[in-house]
């Protein structure tokens, strides 16, 4: 057994007394009054800034950890403190000691991996963050418009209907939402180990998913699937389950957008998902009232909107130019020489509805800040349907110029023969009473749908996927019953992949796809629909 | 003390009357006599509190503690609370004329944390040493509290000058906890 000497004990300790001076320590204080529901009126205190965290020394628990609080309201004679521990270990006359520090969280490297809480505490007992970090502050201002640049990178889902349909872009703000059990979360995991490809590239994209309010079961669940994926190397979860205090629920989108403005300024990029913002409203709507701030539309305080407004607008593309970038507002003094220009935050907030309403005042603020939104359909997730996007109502508003070349000129037809589809979907039960262009449009329509159903994290690349657009573009499908459309787009990718290996990497780097290498893969498609309907 | 927004504006304006009679340290007396009688009479906080006593029988009691004992400012102040159904927040009252009052004299107080008593010697010399910091005259108040084990603390305001043994032994305490040694 090894030991440790008692000389390399007391060097130890005696380098980390050498620091430790014994001067008088000043700091402001102030008297709890009251304290129920998470909240406490404190009396003095009289310095402390709003978002200000503080500490309670006196409600100490027998691990010696305390309860700390943010300000949240300043009022004449009192401050209104959220606590982030138990409420029931602070009592009346408690001291409330200033911390001066604005509420941050420690960023760094050693964030990746790794399951945080939204004060940046590691909860998945592999001990402490490792590397260098730098203090960011939860509440940022995001870049004015003289630091942005339009979206122009794409931001590869690895779903065959987003990719297509709703291109999203780096920096841009797409909506995932739906109904309970539609599979937006299933969307958001599946773009974060689509992520796994960038990895390799120069540009990685690093993820950030934000748990807010939901069963830890689940949160545990998402690490397991990332981490069988090989996606949990670049991604940093930050946890604020549904058992955590309403302010922990509050804060987590803002750390979880903390984090990915270190990537963000410092010239890289990061993926954001925020699941989901309507359980951070409830959350915030829970504290308003509590602070007794008065009630607005569905009980949800007036700022609710500028919750959400400021925490979106944090996502944005920087300038690629790095004098610019570097005199970017708001940046802290310990960020700033590390600022570089050309990164992207890119976020994904999900909202869950009620039975499908959209209508309801959070989903119509958030789908009116971002910049599209994603829909899934519960009708469509029970017909097999998977993933349930509605195509008609989901819009990207400026992924498009993001999205790589052939695949936008293939998408064009895509929405065409969906939206006709969709309009005769009616009739297709009069069957053969129907004319022949009509019959047409319906099979080639069936195909599409078919072939834009994907297994859950089974996200595709994009040059696989432009090759099997391809071939729908070319209308070969319709050959093909419905059933074996599967099996054909398991085939023919196998054997594309083995034959043209270093154009399909081609494909990928340039996003273009030529004349030449079109008319290869529709001999090939040829050939394998010769197997699949033989076979049957 | 928590003090109401209504307790400091009757202080203030006692205040302001006081010093337009020139009678501000005699008002003071008197307002400090009404203190201490109700800091030494819980019985009679809680008379002027209690909502069951009707008003007309609380005047008549402040009526007949005080009237003998203090100048007429002060009592017409008194019955003026009295009639504007007040008595109840008369403690805050009288807690707001003290600090409205330090304030227009430029008097400042301070609370001092010791472990041990300190003999008159030693206040004298925490007070002399206050009052060169602060610039401005102080009013000391000791307290002892053993758990201090040594040092001192000095609480002005909300800011607390810490030196307690304690506090120390506490930061040691974080300061090992929270670095890390490679």
């Amino acid at each position: 057994m090894s030991q440790v000497r008692p000389d390399e004990v007391s060097a130890i300790l005696r380098k980390q007394l050498s620091g430790f001076d014994n001067e008088a320590d000043t700091y402001d204080v102030g008297t709890v009054l009251e304290v129920g529901d998470g909240i406490a009126r404190v009396y003095g205190l009289s310095k402390v800034q709003a978002g200000e965290l503080v500490e309670l020394p006196d409600s100490k628990d027998e691990k010696g950890t305390s309860v700390t609080g943010m300000v949240l309201n300043l009022e004449e004679d009192n401050v209104g403190i959220v606590l982030f521990g138990a409420s029931d270990a602070v009592e009346e006359g408690h001291t409330v000691k200033r911390t001066n520090d604005i509420a941050s969280i420690n960023v760094g490297e050693g964030l990746l991996g790794r399951v945080i809480n939204p004060l940046g505490v590691p909860i998945d007992g592999k001990g402490a963050i490792s590397g260098e970090t730098i203090r960011l502050p939860l509440e940022r201002k995001a870049p004015g418009v003289i630091y942005r640049e339009p979206v122009t990178e794409p931001l590869q889902t690895g779903l065959k209907s987003i990719d297509s349909l709703i291109p999203i872009g780096r920096g841009q703000r797409e909506l995932i939402i739906g109904d309970r059990q539609t599979g937006k979360t299933s969307v958001a995991v599946d773009t974060i180990i689509n992520q796994k490809a960038t990895q390799d590239t120069d540009k990685p994209v690093h993820c950030i998913y934000v748990a807010v309010g939901q069963k830890g079961s689940t949160v545990a669940n998402i690490q397991k699937v990332l981490e069988e994926n090989g996606a949990m190397e670049y991604t940093t979860i930050v946890a604020a389950p549904a058992s955590v205090s309403a302010p922990m629920r509050y804060i987590a989108p803002f750390a979880g957008a903390a984090i990915g403005e270190y990537f963000r300024d410092t010239g890289r990029h990061a993926l954001v998902i925020y699941d989901d913002l309507s359980k951070q409203a409830v959350a915030y709507r829970e504290l308003s009232l509590l602070l007794k701030r008065p009630p607005g539309r569905e009980a949800y305080p007036g700022d609710v909107f500028y919750l959400h407004s400021r925490l979106l607008e944090r996502a944005a593309k920087i300038i690629n130019d790095d004098k610019v970038a570097g005199a970017m507002n708001n940046i802290p003094d310990e960020l700033r020489p590390k600022v570089k220009g050309g990164g992207s935050l890119t976020a994904l907030p999900v909202i869950e509805t009620q039975a499908g309403d959209v209508s309801a005042y959070i989903p119509t603020n958030v789908i009116s800040i971002t910049d599209g939104q994603i829909f899934l359909d519960t009708d469509l997730f029970n017909q097999g349907i998977r993933p349930a996007i509605d195509v008609g109502t989901s819009v990207s508003r400026v992924g498009g110029a993001a999205q790589v070349k052939s695949m936008k000129k293939l998408s064009g037809t895509l929405k065409l023969d969906l939206a006709q589809y969709r309009e005769l979907e009616a009739f297709a039960k009069f069957g053969s009473d129907l004319d022949a262009s009509t019959q047409a449009q319906l099979r080639k329509g069936e195909r599409t749908v078919e072939l834009l159903k994907q297994d859950v994290y089974q996200p595709l690349p994009v040059e696989q996927q432009i090759a099997l657009l391809k071939i729908n573009d070319v209308g070969l499908l319709d050959k093909l019953e419905v059933e074996q459309i599967e099996e054909f787009e398991k085939q023919y990718l196998e054997t594309v992949g083995i034959k043209y290996e270093d154009k399909m990497q081609k494909l990928a780097d340039s996003g273009i796809l030529n004349d030449s290498f079109g008319d290869n893969l529709i001999e090939i498609a040829k050939s394998v629909i010769d197997q699949v309907t033989a076979s049957n | 003390m928590l003090v109401s927004k209504a307790a400091r504006r009757y202080a203030t304006a006692l205040l302001e009357l006081a010093k337009e009679q020139d009678v501000v340290e005699s008002t003071l007396k008197d307002i400090l006599f009404i203190k201490n009688t109700l800091e030494d009479s819980r019985d009679l906080v809680l008379f002027l509190k209690s909502p069951i006593i009707k008003p007309d029988k609380k005047v008549s009691v402040l009526e007949e503690i005080f009237k003998s004992e203090i100048s007429a400012l002060v009592h017409r102040f008194i019955t003026l609370i009295a009639r504007k159904n007040r008595q109840n927040v008369l403690d805050q009252i009288v807690a707001a004329f003290v600090e409205v009052y330090n304030v227009h004299a430029g008097i400042i107080s301070a609370e001092v944390f010791v472990a041990n008593k300190l003999d008159d010697k030693q206040i004298a010399e925490v007070t002399q040493k206050l009052e060169e910091v602060t610039g401005k005259k102080v009013n000391v108040t000791i307290k002892v509290q053993e758990n201090l084990k040594g040092g001192m603390a000095v609480k002005i305001a909300d800011t607390v000058i810490d030196g307690t043994v304690k506090h120390q032994l506490e930061q040691l305490e974080d300061v090992f906890l929270n670095t890390t040694t490679e």
